[in-house]
């Protein structure tokens, strides 16, 4: 790992100078907080008290050398504030990449999307491809790494330490016409290291194969098809599995139409990929622009799980179906006016369960004037023959906002209301939320500034005996200024936030209250 | 499966074949135009408009790669433009009418690509309907990621669902459906949401996808129950390019959005993540967590947590003086007892659904004198965190004690 650091570090110092053609660009910010909590209740703020700073760097770059290109990027963090990192200092990115157009080279951070069963996320490590362009050889990519989230987890930072995914993949893809390609990948992925006692440790192999096609104009289908094999050292466990998925687009004006089948085995395991084991699912969806105006929209989504019957409680079956219209211009006269109409279902059952729930949602938009509104109306009816949750929902949310210019400063004054009501059978209780808030925009372009002030309140109101009644008031402040003095420093910001929330409940011991002010500077150059 | 594989088989076959008038609606496969675009390596139907590309999605070499298939009878040629019709392009076209053009883009200059498609007898495409603007954008894709990530977590936090699924993926992979729901249950169920991070991680990849990993930190208040919770952690995401612009593709566990609905909405778990918050059916805070209970004659027992089995005798007993991966109720001391090297102390004001990673990782003590009925108590033992809700104890030799446990 000492060697791959070095080498890393040795690539990114050497690469601005490598060559006549070459670029070097970074970011950087930097800023500092304080943030000051009072009240009884001050344990429940989710702020850090007293000063703290962030401090985050990236560097980026390319080149060339001959019949190599390359580009790289690096970045770090700082801070003192464990709720921003739990480390102090981190290096958050580091990539360096190199191509003669045929064979590419990659460190660091790479992130070779194979397929959505094989391999779907990042590791830290290194990947080659091979893609001859205009020969029928196939591409060709292996990749390895461990597939942490963090840089410090690599060297085993007793803050940040996982378990150790090591992967590796190799895939082959090879296009067999004009319009279909093919491609088969091997993932293997082995855990090491384990943290605590009780940790999974997994030693999977995923094999795969996928396809896209493009049979007339406008189409798509792809597929894919994987097969796992795993064993897992803590509770000893060896199994198999299988998923497999179908897609077809078709999209051409009035009309897009999909298509999704999925079937993905219970103990089908893909520690690298994305699959939710034991479904089986089905879906469509159908966009139809009926005219210039008006646009429908529908779906259906079904699935179920217990696919091989083991499930001790049975199978839960799925129905999600939904419905919606978009309408441009629904009055003539109002040339601004947009509506929006959906109704969702959700039918849940079996398994001991049994929802229905129902979704309905309006909004409309419109302009009067020099008036941008924007109204939402929602009822929800949430459902179940269980006695789980019997309740109604209704929801309001109205916005008002224009825009001034008045020389060289722009106003943007806004105006926000809602409502939350929730009746619920069962407990025979009846929550109530209110909320408002003013906001002001003001930009001067001249001047590089822009910022924002926005204040309001929300309001809690629980019938339920023992709960406490809650409320909100909040204050908050941006600003960014760009002064012509940093001009030399390119598109460097200075930036100054502030907020105020005070927190009240029933229970006056809760109460607390936050005031928060971040200054900074972003530099680009 | 082998079902699937023939109704698969089928379908590829026959789509070759028919004339899909059905979704086409009219437009006819004889029309000169073209089959398919791809512009570096992503079909141009999922795109919008407008394309920003970044430095870190192009090839190494820097190159904007355009590729399709031309359709429609005897292909005569093809051309392109990057600068909307004021200079043209002829690109080399094979015999099945398959092309491929490069170019080097310039950052922050707009590219509009049109493509016009002839036929030998002279029929044309209406190459405005193959329009894209490309941008190569000046930023670092970590500007981009902070984009959108500040637009997903801004909407959240406003508890506004439109702008929110504006971010979304149509390919979101565990089904933008389903998030959407679980969404609007999360905005019934949460108020005054306040969600924060810093980025970790940033690599952009493959078929235009971006890997990202955050530490968070966020607090909502629960309106069922009326309490405050917070939490903070890692978690990752990964965003799709295909729609002008990044949206979200995936998330893991700990999830930032669709709590009500964690099981169907996360790809995966983050490793070392823990689950983080969850609402459960009924709109409360509720992560899993395991029930247990036994009966104790002596006073004094040893729960390993990892387990979940109870031993009656243990072998030691003492603060810091029994075995890894236990804890040791002291029944009649009252105490608890925590293995050497690892924390145990009481969460004042949560129980088992209501408290967080955060609260566990912030205890420091390590041989709490009590352990009443109804009090939490987190526990750091191995780099893991845990958390124990003591529900009752009852008798007095022979006790009765009925725990809740939790991992994150």
């Amino acid at each position: 790992m000492k060697r791959t650091a070095a080498f890393l570090s040795l690539t990114l110092a050497c690469a601005p100078y490598a060559a006549a053609q070459s670029e070097f660009h970074a970011t950087n910010e930097f800023s500092v907080v304080n943030n000051s909590i009072k009240g009884a209740g001050k344990a429940s703020s989710s702020l850090t008290e007293g000063n703290n700073f962030l401090e985050v760097l990236n560097v980026y770059g390319n080149g060339s050398k001959g019949a190599w290109t390359y580009n790289y990027a690096a970045g770090a963090k700082a801070t003192d504030d464990e709720r921003n990192d739990a480390r102090r200092v981190s290096l958050t990115n580091i990539q360096a990449r190199a191509t003669n157009k045929v064979h590419t080279l990659a460190v660091g951070d790479v992130f070779e999307s194979f397929s959505q069963y094989s391999l779907a996320t990042s590791l830290k490590g290194g990947s080659y491809r091979f893609a001859r362009e205009g020969s029928k050889l196939p591409e060709f990519t292996a990749v390895f790494g461990s597939a942490y989230s963090r840089w410090d987890s690599l060297w085993r930072d007793p803050v940040t330490r996982t378990v150790n995914r090591q992967a590796t993949g190799l895939r082959l893809k090879q296009q067999l016409g004009p319009d279909f390609w093919a491609a088969a990948s091997y993932v293997g992925a082995k855990d090491t290291a384990r943290v605590s006692a009780a940790d999974s440790l997994y030693d999977a192999r995923n094999y795969g194969v996928d396809f896209g096609y493009n049979p007339i104009p406008g189409m798509t289908m792809s597929g894919e098809y994987s097969s796992s094999d795993y064993d897992e050292a803590t509770n000893g466990l060896s199994e198999k599995g299988a998923a497999a998925r179908f897609e077809i687009t078709g999209d051409a004006d009035p009309s897009r139409v999909t298509l999704e089948y999925e079937n993905v085995a219970p103990d089908f395991l893909s520690p690298l990929g994305s699959a939710t084991p034991d479904r089986r699912k089905l879906k469509a969806k159908w966009r139809y622009k009926y005219s210039k105006r008006v646009t429908f929209n529908s779906g259906l989504l079904w699935y179920r799980n217990n696919l091989d019957n083991n499930v001790a409680a049975g199978t839960t079956y799925n129905w999600k179906p939904e419905l919606g219209v978009s309408v441009k211009r629904p009055f003539a006269a109002r040339a601004y006016s947009n509506a929006d109409l959906s109704y969702k279902f959700d039918r849940k059952y079996g398994a001991g369960s049994s929802g229905a729930d129902h979704y309905l949602n309006a909004n409309y938009r419109d302009r009067f004037g020099e008036l941008d509104s924007d109204t939402n109306l929602g009822y929800t009816l949430y459902r179940t023959e269980t006695d789980v949750r019997d309740a109604s929902e209704v929801t309001f949310n109205t916005s008002l906002s224009s825009r001034h210019e008045v020389k060289a400063v722009v106003f943007k004054p806004s105006l926000n209301l809602g409502t939350w009501y929730s009746k619920d059978e069962l407990a025979d209780e009846t929550d109530k939320l209110y909320e408002y808030s003013l906001g002001l925009g003001l930009d001067a372009p001249g001047a590089n500034l822009t910022s924002d002030l926005r204040l309001g309140a929300n309001t809690l109101k629980k019938s339920a005996a023992g709960t406490d009644d809650s409320s909100k008031f909040f204050a908050a402040l941006s600003a960014y200024w760009r002064p012509k003095l940093l001009a030399r420093l390119n598109e460097s910001t200075l930036f100054l936030r502030a907020g105020f929330n005070d927190y009240a409940f029933t229970t006056t011991s809760r109460n607390f209250r936050e005031k928060s002010l971040t200054v900074g500077l972003n530099t680009a150059f | 499966m082998k079902k699937l594989l023939i109704i698969a088989a089928a379908l590829l076959i026959s789509a070759g074949t028919v004339d899909a008038k059905w979704w086409i609606f009219g437009k006819s496969k004889a029309e000169v135009g073209l089959k398919y675009l791809h512009i570096n390596g992503v079909s141009a139907d999922e795109t919008g408009p407008k394309i920003k590309l970044f430095r870190e999605m192009l090839g190494a070499d820097g190159l904007v790669k355009i590729s399709g298939r031309a359709s429609g009878g005897q292909i005569g040629s093809v051309r392109l433009t990057l600068d909307d019709k004021a200079t043209w392009t002829e690109v080399k076209l094979a015999a099945n009418g398959t092309f491929e053009q490069s170019f080097k883009p310039e950052a922050g200059r707009t590219y509009a690509l049109l493509i016009e498609v002839t036929d030998t007898a002279g029929k044309m495409n209406k190459p405005e309907e193959t329009r894209k603007e490309l941008t190569l954008s000046e930023e670092n894709v970590q500007a981009r990621v902070r984009e959108a990530l500040d637009a997903l977590f801004q909407a959240y936090n406003a508890e506004d669902l439109r702008k929110f699924m504006a971010g979304v993926g149509e390919n979101f992979a565990a089904d933008k459906g389903i998030l959407e729901r679980a969404v609007k249950r999360d905005f019934d169920a949460l108020s005054a949401i306040n969600l924060r991070y810093t980025l970790n991680n940033v690599a952009a990849g493959a078929q235009g996808r971006v890997f990202a990993s955050i530490t968070f930190n966020r607090m909502v208040m629960v309106n069922k129950s009326g309490q405050t919770s917070t939490d903070s952690g890692s978690t990752e995401f990964v965003f799709d390019s295909k729609e002008g612009k990044l949206s979200l593709f995936s998330m893991k566990q700990p999830l930032m959005f669709g709590l009500s609905d964690a099981e169907n909405v996360a790809i995966g778990q983050v490793l070392g993540g823990g689950e983080g918050l969850v609402i459960g059916p009924t709109g409360e805070l509720g992560g899993d967590y395991t029930n247990d209970s036994f009966t104790d004659a002596d006073g004094v027992a040893s729960y390993d947590f990892d387990m979940g089995t109870e031993d009656q005798s243990p072998a030691g007993i003492g603060c810091g003086n029994i075995s890894s991966g236990h804890v040791v109720f002291n029944l009649s001391g009252p105490s608890i007892y925590p293995a050497s090297g690892a924390l145990v102390q009481e969460i004042p004001g949560k129980n088992i659904s209501s408290v967080t990673l955060a609260d566990v990782q912030a205890i420091t003590g390590t041989c709490p004198n009590d352990n009443n009925s109804g009090k939490t108590y987190g526990i750091k033992s191995g780099g893991a965190n845990y958390a124990m809700e003591v529900v009752s104890i009852t008798g007095a030799g022979p006790y009765s004690v009925s725990i809740k446990f939790r991992k994150f």
